[in-house]
């Protein structure tokens, strides 16, 4: 631990922070309301126009989103790093052998 | 898609017939003619149960006579002058078939103001609640005229369009001035794959010498519900849930 100054050493409590993937619901969200508005029209839910196709399409897409941001988290995938332990860097060496 | 706008088109120029020249069928401001049962009856009797083939003209023709005669509606509509838009010098009939040949829906209309029939239960057709029933696998029978004498139509111009998308638009010098046509749709042929849906179709057809056929109807396209887009719905549609759950789903990652 030559160079090392332990006063200098600080630890960190590892915490976690909630990643959003919008682009992504807005994706799965459409293709999630593209599939619901052919179903919904090929077995006659509703009927094989634009409009109601247009909503529902759309309201998968706005779900998608809403899950996306709003969805349950999953926990990380790897274990939480070491405490880190950061310090001082040892001065240069230039340094040392001016100083 | 593809599939879809072409069975449409299909269905929609097979019923055509019955369908241009009727009134807005949402409008219910006409009723079709009271019938009994022993009308009714009759009137199922001539609507053939198993698939008759092709009409001929002149077999349509006497066809349409002896329904109109029962039904008790003027058959005979030779001159608009200057009707209204909503209607036209236009009607006919079209039975409709399942894979099987079995009878599965008729509609019958006089060119008149009176909205089109229901041959089998007596009531309006092509209604969102009693639509055409079209199997996507059987045939569709038809006889249409424009108008029942006279002249047909010159240098006409038609379209049929479901939600403002045109499926198919034509038009003809007819020359000849013929006034009617007869014909059979097999669906089964012509479709690549069966499926169902309800559609409301809009047609319309002008020319130079009569006035316009504007008509809206609903046609229920019938298909098993194990068809290929159904299925293929289900497809996307469980693959844009697997999506979100996997891909699009929120997660915690460790603070740098």
């Amino acid at each position: 631990m030559e160079g090392v100054d332990p006063m200098s050493t600080t630890e960190h409590v590892p915490e976690t922070v909630k990643q959003t993937h919008p682009v992504r619901g807005v994706l799965w969200g459409l293709l999630v309301g593209i599939g619901l508005a052919c179903l919904l029209a090929f077995v006659k839910a509703i009927s094989l126009s634009l409009a109601p196709m247009i909503i529902v399409a759309a309201l998968g897409t706005v779900a998608g989103v809403v899950w996306s941001i709003y969805g349950p988290a999953k926990a990380p995938k790897d274990p939480p790093p070491e405490f880190a332990q950061t310090s001082s860097p040892p001065p240069p060496l230039s340094d040392a052998v001016d100083g | 898609m593809r599939h879809v706008a072409r069975c449409c088109r299909i269905a929609a120029i097979a019923v055509a017939a019955v369908m241009i020249g009727s009134a807005p069928v949402s409008a219910g401001d006409s009723t079709p003619p009271s019938l009994d049962d022993e009308a009714l009856d009759a009137i199922r009797e001539l609507v053939p149960e198993g698939e008759p083939g092709e009409y001929d003209l002149e077999g349509a023709d006497e066809l349409y006579e002896q329904l109109g005669t029962l039904l008790n509606v003027d058959a005979q509509v030779d001159d608009f002058g200057d009707s209204s838009a909503l209607t036209g010098p236009c009607g006919g009939f079209a039975f409709s078939y399942d894979k099987g040949g079995d009878r599965i829906d008729a509609a019958f209309d006089a060119g008149d103001d009176a909205p089109p029939v229901d041959l089998l239960d007596g009531g309006q057709a092509f209604t969102s609640g009693n639509p055409f029933k079209v199997d996507t696998q059987g045939v569709v029978v038809y006889y249409g005229f424009s108008p029942r004498s006279g002249d047909g139509p010159r240098n006409h111009r038609w379209s049929i369009t479901t939600s403002g998308i045109s499926l198919d638009s034509g038009g003809d010098p007819n020359d000849l001035g013929n006034n009617r046509n007869a014909g059979l749709v097999d669906l089964g042929d012509d479709l690549p794959v069966p499926f169902a849906a309800k559609v409301k179709i809009s047609g319309e057809m002008s020319s130079d010498n009569l006035a316009a056929c504007i008509g809206n109807g609903h046609v229920d396209l019938q298909a098993p519900f194990a068809n290929p887009l159904t299925l293929g719905s289900i497809v996307v549609l469980g693959g844009g849930v697997l999506g979100l759950l996997f891909n699009a789903r929120p997660a915690r990652t460790w603070k740098a």
